[in-house]
């Protein structure tokens, strides 16, 4: 049985959106995950759309009715069971804060009113927790940065942010798979890719309900790590996440 | 095979999309006017879900090295086969060396040109449907060209009244924040008429809206259709290339249809909402 209160909205013509308690939480996220996991083969469910603390549902109102759908929904949750697939495990990703990719961290840190060695070090010591993917395709929600290091986004986004950019933005740290306009600090860049659309079942490079850590390199770590993945030699360095 | 001549404003290929990916942060992506793209493949015998020529605004000249029969639908454009005017929403047989010519969108924004059998596109992440860093190209270029598939036709009736997609009704029903908008606010969504300030395949934005606010939501779910309501107080509808997900207030949800009636809305087009409620 599901550990919550949860609650149903019809959002469109074919779509209901499941609210779980409105807080970012591991636990929450995990449970939403095992809810996926119990409906992922229903034959009338079209696609899911994951939030921190919902997830909206896209099913075939030609072979069921909204009201339907719900009640069956309300089983599966009633009986739902804690599904751990695969035990969670820390990926770290190499970062290199070099004044050269850190363009926002002068801004940034007199807003934080921290030194940029102390903001390396509260934002390379802690590890995020995956939440899902959204906003760009590859884009990790990562939960978990340290309240000295949260502060509201920018009011005018940037037009261009760099692929690869490590950024900080409200409570959350992530980093932009490809080009793109974005609101968040940038403090540093990773080489490594975290998207490939050729890779159909996996385009992604981090599964979500993972953890990630991020490992300050230096310029010239960075560069060697770049060739090693434009020569797709790079492996991840992961560990077992324990509680 | 059919060589593209030229560009034109902003030309691509489209489906019914990418379904499953938003879990990796992928967009749904399709014809931006599904009822219009639907007209065109069921009018020269195609299964819905075949790609076809989403043409926005003005422009795009195709040349066909083949005979094939063709159909163009939704927005109204100058269109000519070679000097001859073509007319939406019948079949039209091209012949060898054809040159098929947009000229300016006259009515609406977005036309569909269907090609009977199909034509060659890669498919990536289980769709044709252009999308940056997602398809190798965002938009069909100069030069580009597609081999014809010649697939055997199937029987496909997903006609509807090509009249529709020129209504400025949106039909909407509430989204989950809706609540947290005044009853001012409520009888401005119900009486105003709101003018279309830029749109992409992403969005389409509004001039005017509502009253400024500082509502914020926790980073949830989003899909095409989904009208969110920025602080500022204007509205963003999200189209078929907007995000998975997003943190303003979802406050109403665009119908299929009416999302189709949207697309063909340019700048400075009004637009009004009904609401009604989801059975």
């Amino acid at each position: 049985m599901g550990k919550y209160k949860i609650n149903f909205f019809h959002y469109s013509q074919n779509s209901i959106l499941v609210n779980w308690p409105q807080s970012i939480l591991p636990e929450i996220s995990s449970e939403i995950n095992s809810f996926c996991k119990a409906i992922y083969n229903d034959e009338n469910i079209i696609e899911f759309r994951k939030g921190y603390c919902s997830l909206l549902i896209q099913f075939n109102s030609e072979n069921i009715s909204y009201n339907r759908f719900r009640v069956y929904l309300i089983n599966i949750y009633d009986n739902l069971r804690e599904i751990k697939i695969v035990k969670p495990s820390v990926w770290e990703v190499p970062v290199c804060y070099d004044d050269k990719f850190s363009s926002d961290i002068k801004e940034y840190s007199k807003k934080v009113s921290l030194s940029k060695d102390e903001i390396i070090r509260l934002h390379s010591s802690k590890i995020y927790y995956l939440h899902m993917y959204g906003f760009l395709p590859g884009f990790m929600y990562l939960g978990g940065l340290d309240s000295k290091l949260q502060i509201p986004r920018k009011t005018i986004p940037n037009r261009r942010v760099l692929k690869g950019s490590v950024a900080v933005g409200g409570s959350q740290t992530g980093i932009y798979p490809s080009d793109s306009p974005g609101g968040w600090y940038v403090i540093g860049n990773t080489p490594i890719n975290l998207f490939d659309a050729s890779n159909l079942n996996q385009p992604v490079a981090i599964p979500d309900s993972n953890y990630v850590k991020f490992t300050p390199v230096s310029i010239e770590e960075y560069k060697l790590i770049k060739d090693e993945v434009k020569k797709s030699e790079y492996k991840f360095i992961k560990r077992e996440f324990n509680d | 095979m059919i060589e593209i001549l030229d560009s034109g404003y902003h030309i691509t290929i489209q489906d019914r999309g990418r379904f499953d990916f938003s879990k990796f942060g992928v967009p749904l992506s399709g014809s931006m006017d599904y009822l219009s793209s639907n007209n065109a493949n069921s009018i020269v015998g195609n299964t819905i879900n075949e790609p076809v020529f989403e043409i926005a605004m003005m422009g795009g000249k195709f040349l066909f090295t083949e005979e094939v029969d063709i159909c163009i639908s939704g927005a109204i454009f100058e269109v000519k086969l070679n000097n001859n005017s073509i007319i939406n929403n019948t079949i039209i047989r091209v012949q060898k060396g054809d040159v098929l010519n947009f000229g300016k969108a006259l009515k609406g924004f977005r036309i569909y040109l269907a090609i009977s059998g199909g034509f060659k596109s890669d498919l990536i992440l289980k769709s044709c449907s252009y999308f940056d860093n997602i398809t190798p190209s965002s938009v069909v270029k100069k030069g580009d060209r597609f081999n014809l598939l010649r697939n055997k036709s199937k029987a496909c009736n997903f006609i509807s009244n090509p009249e529709l997609i020129f209504e400025n009704i949106i039909e909407v029903s509430k989204g989950p924040e809706f609540n947290l908008i005044n009853s001012d606010d409520i009888k401005l969504l119900r009486e105003q008429f709101f003018t279309v300030s830029s749109n992409n395949r992403m969005g389409y934005f509004f001039e005017n809206g509502l009253s400024a606010n500082s509502f914020s939501i926790i980073t949830s779910p989003v899909i095409p259709g989904t009208i969110q309501l920025t602080p500022s107080g204007k509205m963003i509808a999200l189209m078929k290339d907007g995000q998975v997900s997003g943190g303003y207030p979802r406050i109403l949800q665009m119908n299929y249809n009416s999302i189709s009636i949207l697309s063909q809305k340019k700048q400075g087009d009004k637009i009004r909402f009904k609401l009604i409620n989801l059975t």
